[in-house]
């Protein structure tokens, strides 16, 4: 409380810090470090709906490639087997329009291929490929077994990595401005040791003191910080102008992230400059 | 109010003590000189009084209490009983001749209209209540003596600590601000000057005390 308390003018400019330079620069540096930060963010909770949806959608399928020949009976029989198999929710065999659909990257208008059959499975975790690879053989020895599972925990690593880096970048960024206040800081209140002299002869503590410094130091980032937030809550606008598709991932998540990146740059800011203001304090007298 | 016992101070660098087996007291209302030639210890004597540094040896009470026992918080809190007039100002320069009066006050919120009207007052005993929103660069010596001594009584303080008040300014002046020092006194305040001024001693005669090769002789008023 005694931190929002209002104080006295003559207190308040003995120990300003706002006619150094560096310390006004402290806005400019607190709009660029939230905005870098806010958009890490945001992309790392982008990352995440775009991995997410794309994961749901494929980690539940697998698809049964069958020959152009394969019979109707025996075709019959496997989705009757594997209907029943633990793990499998759904068998559809696509029809030839869907099939030709899917083929149409491979193959030539003018060349009529035979088209394979493909059963397209719903399946949960639950599976047990060897059971099931071993039955999809009985029937059809020549058919191939489409499961993108494996694949997917590649894209997985890939994508944690993607954001791991984005997190240890948000480190570097949250590790700069803590050098940055505490630099500015240790330099303003070097430059106002006369100030800190006579304010301490007349009997302010040491709390005082660093309460002045540190809602100086709130005042300033506040400003960096909402600068920041707006700055990235139009880049997210911008990303979502230019790249339409991207707009369906730009989920609550990620506008909040931006937002809430810079509010914690703003505290982080506030405690360092508390911490310093104290060791400075004490050193100087 | 202020009792040194055996008390000694040697500078981390220094060999010998700067002061060494000071013993006397002030008592509350009283007044005195601090006396002696340059170098002799009166400095030392008083960044000890305002707890600048702490007696290396012996025990100083200041206002009943045992300064080697307080913590920072205890000591910024009995500064605030006191008035510390430094030999130069130290006033602030980019706040005007108000704001440094009212630097005492602000120490724990804004100052209330009382305050305000008490700061005014003050500015007004010293003479500078047309001067209060100007900037100590834009006074003649004097007037930052004087705008110095209203910081150091303005939340009226039980002691008065002044280092050569009058050495920065003429014997007019000097005389002046004597008699605020005699008026502060005579509402209580215990005042310690030191000085040189040998004059000064004799047109306002109080008991002093002597201090020559870091030990304190007390002497009667003439």
């Amino acid at each position: 409380m005694e931190f929002f308390k209002s104080l006295d003018i003559s207190a308040r400019k003995a120990l300003s810090l706002q006619k150094d330079s560096f310390f006004r620069l402290m806005v400019v540096m607190m709009v660029l470090l939230g905005w870098i930060a806010g958009m890490g963010a945001a992309g790392i909770a982008g990352l995440q709906n775009l991995y997410g949806d794309w994961q749901l959608e494929q980690k539940s399928r697998v698809s049964i490639y069958l020959l152009p020949d394969a019979d109707a009976e025996g075709i019959a029989s496997l989705k009757r087997d594997i209907s029943t198999m633990r793990g499998v929710q759904e068998v559809i065999e696509l029809d030839q329009q869907a099939v030709k659909l899917l083929m149409k990257p491979y193959t030539r208008d003018d060349v009529l291929l035979p088209l394979p059959r493909i059963l397209d499975l719903k399946v949960t975790d639950e599976l047990g490929r060897t059971a099931f690879d071993k039955r999809v053989a009985e029937s059809f020895p020549m058919a191939e077994v489409d499961d993108v599972r494996d694949m997917l925990r590649a894209v997985s690593t890939v994508v944690r990595f993607a954001q791991t880096a984005t997190l240890a970048l948000g480190a570097v960024v949250l590790l700069v401005l803590a050098v940055i206040v505490s630099l500015t800081v240790q330099a303003g209140l070097r430059g106002k040791k006369a100030a800190l002299d006579v304010m301490q002869y007349v009997g302010a503590t040491d709390d005082f003191l660093t309460i002045l410094v540190s809602r100086q130091v709130l005042k300033q980032s506040l400003f960096g910080a909402a600068g920041a937030a707006l700055l990235g809550v139009l880049s997210l606008a911008a990303v979502g102008f230019v790249w339409p598709a991207l707009g369906h991932y730009l989920a609550p998540n990620v506008w909040l992230s931006t937002l809430l990146m810079p509010a914690l740059l703003m505290a982080i800011a506030v405690v360092t400059a508390r911490f310093v203001a104290v060791y400075v304090i004490r050193q100087e007298s | 109010m202020i009792r040194f016992d055996d008390v000694s101070y040697t500078y981390q660098t220094a060999e010998t003590p700067a002061v060494f087996n000071l013993n006397f007291a002030l008592e509350e209302g009283s007044f005195h000189y601090l006396t002696g030639a340059s170098g002799a210890g009166k400095t030392t004597i008083f960044r000890m009084l305002y707890m600048d540094i702490l007696p290396t040896a012996g025990e100083l009470q200041i206002f009943g209490r045992n300064v080697a026992g307080l913590n920072r918080d205890d000591i910024a809190r009995l500064r605030r009983r006191m008035g510390i007039l430094f030999q130069d100002f130290r006033l602030l320069d980019y706040l005007t001749v108000r704001e440094n009066v009212s630097l005492p006050l602000s120490l724990q919120r804004c100052l209330t209209k009382e305050e305000i009207k008490c700061v005014a007052e003050i500015l007004d005993w010293v003479g500078l209540g047309e001067k209060m929103d100007q900037y100590p660069a834009t006074l003649s010596g004097g007037e930052k003596q004087r705008a110095a001594i209203a910081r150091a009584v303005v939340n009226r303080p039980a002691l008065l600590v002044a280092d050569e008040p009058t050495g920065n300014v003429d014997q007019a002046m000097g005389r002046r601000i004597m008699h605020l020092f005699n008026e502060l006194n005579r509402h209580g305040t215990t005042i310690l000057i030191a000085t040189h001024d040998q004059q000064i001693i004799k047109d306002f005669p109080a008991p002093s005390l002597h201090i020559n090769e870091g030990q304190v002789a007390v002497r009667k008023v003439a």
